[in-house]
Order: C-alpha cells, then sequence, then structure tokens
C-alpha cells in the first residue's frame, strides 16, 4: 500500500536521539530511510539503561524506538571510502538528516553546499542543541542541557526548593519532532513550489516552543512565573496533583460546571464549598478572577488537598469517572500507559519482534492518517546489517567491499584497544 | 516572498491552545489562516494567568502566542447562518483544523463526511486528548491530564516523594505539534498521491512520542522506572541539577573526557577522583557500564553535590565555558530565555506590536527554512476583526452582513445573560 512518503529517501548521518527519531517518523510513514553508523556503531545501541537484565548485546531501548525498520550500513565516514559511499548515497537521496555538529560535517565533507553541489533538490535537515548561528551554534547538547536552557527545569519543581528534573529527554524528543516537521515542510515546499533548501532546527528551539504560553506570560507581564511543586505556575487555583487516602496521585484540573463542582463537593463531605462565593464559577476556579496574584483561587488547595485524601483512588475513580464535567486523570506510570486500553486501540502501542528479546511492545505512530496511516516496518537493524546489500546497490563490487569492511573492523578494533577492553577479533 | 506553505488555505474551528497553536506554526510558513471564534472569542483571548497588570481587555500569553497574523471571524457556528458561512469557507480551503471533540463536531455539521462531501481535496485535521478511538475517545482534556496519562508526572519528582507538575503546558504544545506535522504530511501526501484524507493526533499519543525512550526501557525490562528529583531516571551517573555556593542552580551532563574530568576533579578541590576507577571512563560517569542498578555510578553523586557547593555561579560558569568537553547549563528561567543573544541571533525570540501593549517579545519560528523561512505576520487579531472583509470575499452583501453580525450580538448577549453578567453594552 502507498503511504505518505513512498518513494522518498533519506541518509541519515546521525546518532543517539534527536537525529535518528525524527527519521523515525519518516519511515513510519513510508519514506526508505539507510542510516549511516560507525564501525563501532550508533552509541545509542548499546546503552542499556537502568535495571535493564536483558542477554548483553540487546539493542538499547532508545535505539529501538528510534530505528525501527529503519536499513543501516556501517562506513567510516571519515574515510575516502566511506565519503564516497555517503555522496553516493546522497546522489540519489531526498533528504539528508543529520544531528552533527555542521562545523564538523563541512570538515569531513558533507556540509550543505558540497552535497547540494551532489543533489541541488536535495533537503538538508541538521538539529543541534542551541540553533545554527550565536554564540553557542556550536556547543555540544545532551537532553539536560536542553532543558536547562530553555527554562523548563526552572519551572519544575517545589516553590521553595531546588528545581527538579522533567522526568523524560524531552528536549531530544520534541527537537526530533521539530526535525520531522521542519523536514516534511520543506519536502512540501519542494512539491509546491520547486524549492530545495536546508532545514535547521534545535532542542533548545523545541524547548521554546513547547513553553511559548509560560515564556510570552513572562514577556508580556514583565513577571516572571514561579515554578509550583504540585501545580502550573500560571494556573493558581485548584488544578494540580493531590494524594488519594491509599498514597495515589491524581491529577484534578476543574470543574467546567457549576453541578459538577457542587456534586464533587457533596461527594468529598464538604458541601457549604460548592457554594461558596469564592469558587463558584469556572473561572474562579482556574483562577481567572479579577485576582492577578491569584490568592483567592489558591485558598481551595488545602479544601481539596482533605478532600482527595478522604478517600481511596478506587472511589475517587468510581465518582469521577461517573462526572464528565470533571477533567482529571489518574497520574499513570510507564506499564499503565503500555497496558492502556486507550492506547493501545489508536494503536500509540504496538508489538513488533526485536533481535535478541522477541515480540516487544514499542511506540507505533501516534500521528494517525485515515487513507495512508503509517506502520512500523520492522525491527531495528542489527550493526552492519545490510552494509552489503547497499553497497552493492551502489554499484560497489565485493572486492571494493572486502576493502571497506576490513577497514571498519579495523576502526573497530582500534576503538576497543582504546577503551580498555578486550577486541572481539 | 514565496514561503513554504504559501496558497495553502486553512480554516480553524478551535480554541485555547492544542488546535490555534498548530495552525500558528502553519501561519508563520506562509498558509493563510481563517479562524472561526464564537461570539464571545476564544476562551484564551482574555485568559490573563498570573502577576498580569497589563490593561483589561489586553489578550492572553496563550492567544498572543497561538494567533499572531491569522484572520478572523466572529459567528454564532450553531446557527444556519453560521453553518453556511464556514461551509463556503470550507469549500475554498486546504486543511479544516480543529481541537473540538468530532462528537459535538459532527452534531453541528462539521464532522469529516459533512466537510469532505462540500470540498473532497480537504484534509480534515483533528486533534483531541486520548485519540480518535478507544473507550475515552470523547473524554475532555486539559493539559495536566494528558501529563497524568502518559507518565510524565509519574517521572517527575523526588524518589521518596509525590510528584510534581512538569513547568509548562506541554501535553497541549506537543500535540501542536504533531498536529502541525500531521497536517504537513497530509498536505505532501496529497501533493504527491492525490490522496485527502483525516488526520487524527491527541496529546496523550504526543506524549507518548515524547517519553518513548523511557517507556521503550519499561517495556523491555520489563522494570518500571523511577523518579528521581534532580536526575534522569535511567541515567544513574553524575547526570543531574546541582547548587551552588550562592543557590544558583547548574545542570550538569559529564565530562566526555578524562582529561576535562580530571580539570573538572582539580578545580573543584577533588583531584584524587579524577582518576577513581569508579567514574574513570564516560560510560562508567553516565552510568552505561556493566551495573545494572546503577549503583556504583551513583556514589558520584555526594562528590558531586560537594563540588558544586563549594563555588559561586560566576565561578562554575567561568570554569564550565573554558571546557567545551564538559556539557552543561546553567538553569535559566523565562527571562533569560527572553534576553539570551543565542535564542535572540536564532530568530526563536522576534518583536511583534500586540494591541494595548506595543512592541512585545514573541516566539518566532523555531524550524528554520534556508529558502524560505517563516515569518511572524504580524500581531493576533482582536475579536471579530476581519468577519467583514472575510464575509465580503465569500459573496455576502452588506445587508446580509449587519444581519449576520447582529445574530452574533444577540448570541453574544445571551451569553453574557447564562454568566449572569451585565449586558447593558
Amino acid at each position: 500500500m502507498v503511504e505518505v512518503l513512498t518513494g522518498i529517501n533519506v541518509v541519515e548521518l546521525a546518532g543517539a536521539l534527536q537525529g535518528p527519531a525524527a527519521a523515525g517518523y519518516l519511515r513510519d510513514m513510508g519514506a526508505e530511510v539507510i542510516k549511516v553508523e560507525p564501525p563501532e556503531g550508533d552509541a545509542s545501541r548499546y546503552h542499556r539503561g537502568v535495571n535493564n537484565f536483558t542477554p548483553p548485546g540487546t539493542l538499547g531501548a532508545q535505539f529501538i524506538h528510534a530505528n525501527k525498520g529503519k536499513r543501516t550500513i556501517t562506513v567510516d565516514a571519515n574515510s575516502d571510502d566511506g565519503r564516497a559511499v555517503i555522496h553516493k548515497l546522497v546522489a540519489g537521496a531526498d533528504v539528508f538528516l543529520t544531528n552533527f555538529r555542521e562545523s564538523s560535517l563541512a570538515r569531513m565533507g558533507y556540509g550543505y553546499e558540497e552535497l547540494r553541489a551532489i543533489k541541488p533538490d536535495l533537503i538538508y535537515a541538521a538539529v543541534n542543541g542551541f540553533g545554527p548561528v550565536g554564540p553557542d551554534a556550536e556547543k555540544g547538547m545532551v537532553d539536560g542541557a536542553g532543558m536547562a536552557r530553555g527554562g523548563l527545569m526552572h519551572m519544575t519543581g517545589p516553590r521553595d526548593g531546588a528545581p527538579m528534573l522533567p522526568g523524560a529527554v524531552l528536549a531530544d524528543m520534541a527537537g526530533a519532532m521539530q526535525l520531522a516537521l521542519g523536514v516534511v515542510t520543506a519536502l512540501l515546499g519542494r512539491e509546491l513550489h520547486g524549492i530545495a533548501q536546508k532545514v535547521n532546527n534545535s532542542s533548545y528551539g523545541a524547548q521554546i516552543w513547547l513553553q511559548a504560553w509560560e515564556i510570552q506570560q513572562a514577556a508580556m507581564t514583565g513577571n516572571p512565573l514561579k515554578r509550583d511543586g504540585a501545580h502550573h505556575p500560571n494556573l493558581p487555583g485548584m488544578y494540580g496533583i493531590y494524594a488519594t487516602a491509599d498514597g495515589e496521585a491524581l491529577f484534578i484540573a476543574f470543574h467546567m460546571t457549576e453541578e459538577s463542582w457542587q456534586s464533587f463537593c457533596n461527594f468529598a463531605g464538604m458541601p457549604e464549598i460548592g457554594t461558596d462565593e469564592r469558587w463558584n464559577a469556572v473561572t474562579k476556579r482556574m483562577g481567572m478572577g479579577g485576582d492577578a496574584e491569584g490568592k483567592m483561587a489558591a485558598q481551595i488547595r488545602p479544601y481539596m488537598t482533605r478532600a482527595i485524601a478522604s478517600k481511596t483512588m478506587a472511589e475517587w475513580v468510581e465518582f469521577l469517572d461517573s462526572e464528565p464535567d470533571i477533567i482529571y486523570n489518574r497520574v499513570c506510570d510507564h506499564q499503565d500507559v503500555l497496558d492502556d486500553p486507550q492506547a493501545l486501540e489508536n494503536g500509540y502501542i504496538q508489538e513488533v519482534d526485536v533481535d535478541m528479546i522477541g515480540s516487544t511492545k514499542v511506540v507505533g505512530p501516534t500521528i494517525t492518517l485515515s487513507e495512508t496511516p503509517g506502520s512500523i516496518k520492522g525491527s531495528p537493524p542489527q550493526l552492519g546489517q545490510h552494509t552489503e546489500e547497499i553497497l552493492l546497490e551502489l554499484g560497489y563490487d565485493w572486492d571494493d567491499i572486502v576493502r571497506i569492511n576490513d577497514h571498519s573492523r579495523q576502526m573497530l578494533r582500534q576503538k576497543f584497544i582504546a577503551l580498555g577492553m578486550e577486541p572481539p577479533f | 516572498m514565496v514561503e513554504a506553505l504559501t496558497g495553502v488555505k486553512v480554516v480553524e474551528m478551535a480554541a485555547a491552545l492544542q488546535g490555534p497553536a498548530a495552525a500558528g506554526y502553519l501561519r508563520d510558513m506562509g498558509a493563510e489562516v481563517t479562524r472561526v471564534e464564537s461570539p464571545e472569542g476564544d476562551g484564551a483571548r482574555y485568559h490573563r494567568g498570573a502577576y498580569n497588570y497589563t490593561p483589561p481587555g489586553t489578550m492572553g500569553a496563550q492567544f498572543v502566542h497561538s494567533n499572531k497574523g491569522k484572520r478572523t471571524i466572529s459567528i454564532d457556528v450553531t446557527s444556519g447562518q453560521g453553518r453556511e458561512i464556514v461551509y463556503k469557507l470550507v469549500a475554498g480551503a486546504d486543511v479544516f483544523l480543529t481541537n473540538r471533540r468530532e462528537v459535538s463536531l459532527e452534531r453541528m455539521g462539521y464532522g469529516y463526511d459533512a466537510l469532505r462531501a462540500i470540498n473532497p481535496g480537504i484534509i480534515y485535521a483533528a486533534v483531541n486528548g486520548f485519540g480518535h478511538l478507544g473507550p475515552e475517545a470523547d473524554k475532555r482534556m486539559v493539559d495536566g491530564a494528558g501529563l497524568a496519562r502518559g507518565g510524565l508526572i509519574h517521572m517527575t519528582g523526588p524518589r521518596d516523594g509525590p510528584p510534581v507538575l512538569p513547568g509548562a503546558v506541554i501535553a497541549d504544545m506537543a500535540g501542536a505539534m504533531q498536529l502541525a506535522l500531521g497536517i504537513t504530511t497530509a498536505l505532501f501526501a496529497r501533493e504527491r498521491h492525490g490522496v485527502a484524507q483525516k488526520v487524527n493526533t491527541s496529546s496523550y499519543g504526543a506524549q507518548i512520542w515524547l517519553q518513548a525512550w523511557e517507556i521503550q526501557q519499561a517495556a523491555m525490562t520489563g522494570n518500571p522506572l523511577m523518579r528521581d528529583g534532580p536526575h534522569h531516571a535511567n541515567l544513574p551517573g553524575m547526570y543531574g541539577v546541582y547548587a551552588t555556593a550562592d543557590g544558583g542552580a547548574i545542570f550538569l551532563a559529564f565530562p566526555r573526557t578524562d582529561e576535562s574530568w580530571q580539570s573538572f576533579c582539580d578545580f573543584a578541590g577533588m583531584s584524587e577522583i579524577g582518576v577513581d576507577e569508579r567514574w574513570n571512563k564516560i560510560t562508567k560517569r553516565m552510568g552505561m557500564a556493566f551495573d545494572p542498578e546503577g549503583t556504583v555510578a551513583s556514589q558520584i553523586r555526594p562528590y558531586m553535590e560537594r563540588a558544586f557547593a563549594s563555588k559561586t555561579m560566576a565561578e562554575w560558569v567561568e570554569f564550565l565555558d573554558s571546557e567545551p568537553q564538559i556539557i552543561y547549563n546553567r538553569v535559566f528561567d523565562h527571562q533569560d530565555v527572553l534576553d539570551d543573544p543565542q535564542a535572540l541571533a536564532n530568530g526563536y525570540i522576534q518583536e511583534a506590536d500586540v494591541d494595548m501593549l506595543g512592541p512585545t517579545k514573541v516566539i518566532g519560528p523555531t524550524v528554520v527554512l534556508s529558502e524560505t523561512p517563516g515569518s511572524i505576520k504580524g500581531p493576533p487579531p482582536q475579536l471579530g476583526q476581519h468577519t467583514e472583509e472575510v464575509l465580503l470575499e465569500l459573496g455576502y452583501d452588506w445587508d446580509a452582513i449587519v444581519e449576520i453580525n447582529e445574530q452574533t450580538q444577540r448570541a453574544l448577549r445571551r451569553t453574557y445573560t447564562d454568566l449572569g453578567e451585565d449586558t447593558s453594552d
């Protein structure tokens, strides 16, 4: 079946997360993605993470997510052979996608000017930490630095304590999403207007975009928002996380109607609060009334804390599920998500066979198209899995292939020795 | 100048954030966006938020961000007249974009089948809370509920205490980004393959995608990750947020080379730690060595805490800026972002004129295209600002326009009366 990006060829020269995850989206949507890896492989291939007791050599979680169904070739991108191979790949590509630094790429022979000379209608898509120009254009970045730079970390944690890390690599993944968005926008621009171009985005830019409301608020008012623990800094009312009698966590936004608010107060054993004039309209409960510091709105919080603490999670879920005008959700953990009928039915969580693990739950396409839906194309590849196949397609003969592979093995050997490890051959 | 989406026409029937912010991206990239607002206007128009002392009637930060440069009409979409106007807009549009619930849209006459009968080439793009299928397809959502459902709240906060809220409306904004990505993807498919279709995304899906690494880790290992305060749950080493002697907060990932690690330890007055075998390789400092529980890697944390507490922020920044192999960032607040030369140089922060405020810093395009860069098209519109202009373009005469506007006024009056407010105007 035709998919949206059927016929689009992508060459990915990228490592870890921002670049590969963006190319993963393109792959799910039907593009052919060839991943170019160094002899030792993408750094995320064998990044095992915490409490991971799978057999040694099992692919890491980050790698699995970002590289499902891609083809991969192992070459030394710094060698003449490697450069010739990559230039041949680019000659047949629509998109060159990278999260290497542009200064390194230019030095290695993969700068925009060089690749566009090979393929004039190429979309050259580069993502980095902090944007392509400016004093920190070349600065190295990992996820937490992006979240620290964009302000999200400052906004997360208790008001009277130190900031905390939002619990996921949001700078990388939002950057990846924006890179995919930039690539598709540029492909559309090429289709509509015949213009090929370079796409640049960064994890910093994506962080700013994700926080546009809060940053715009600071810009307009001149008054910085303050992190607020279980609450959103710009929503001074009840909106927040509360503990139930059995120690579970419940997020509650607000009650959209007066009836549901009274019903909540009755259930919580505080019917008199339902008619209290401080909170008897949704605008007041959200802290949107004429109360700039939100003092009045915030006075509801102790009542909410006591109310939610008075019953168990099961009691609350049963009640709240019967009140569609109360916006809430139990605080789910990742296992809840993996088992959630809602996630399964929408295809957000699917199963795929992964080498050495077998059938495993993975994240499926989260953008659903009715006529050309995306699909997972299979297991992430083993290191070098398609090297020969791709080199043959490019017109190399077996002598060339042996030479290129011997060089890769030598490099890999040296890498092991440099790390003080026993080389595998 | 031509932009990537020049010539693409979008009709937006959406409110607050997920829908409007997505359409805001399309507008920045050159699409024409006509938004259809209710007589009383988008709820975000006058949502003032905390510490906002701008004059009453000033547009809210969320509205300013999402609606820059759009045209807007204000009509009663539940009336026969309103429906006729929206149908005429749809007849000339490429994209219909909404974050209303599909059940309500169908009831009101704006379901996919109704609109595609009017315009067979329409891309119908709908974003909701939890996905368009499944038991909770019609469930209402606000940002925190998306964050709670996807697992991010559970992962944020101290290990031995209750979870805290990540400090931005990330479920809405990531959902908006995915909606924009879905729309550009579908527009590309229409150009390439001649297929028009429905696009569905959700904040839940976007949350799952943002956390793909962490969720994949839980899926593969069967062992849930645990929130870890200033650290990332899946990185047991030094990676985290630390307090300086003067109470500032610094995020530090890791020194990438052994030289920079030794240099760090020397500067911190703990030279002997630099050669300690527990952390003398980057894989060990990151907790990637053969230590599944991360027990050894995390033993570095007290040393790091003492090290950072021994010097001021200014001292640390001066030292760390001289060590490009050490990945770090000071924890910025929003004002730091607004003033950051890096954000300004990349156009992430720009200035735009906003009614009643004058020149104000706003978020510019964070996806940068070299030949068809996006641009901010102007201030967010006042309520109903383009009603007459758009109606004239659709072929209505002045008698019809007066009647339509009177209907809108009557609908507005009813809304005020329902809220118990003064209707003397």
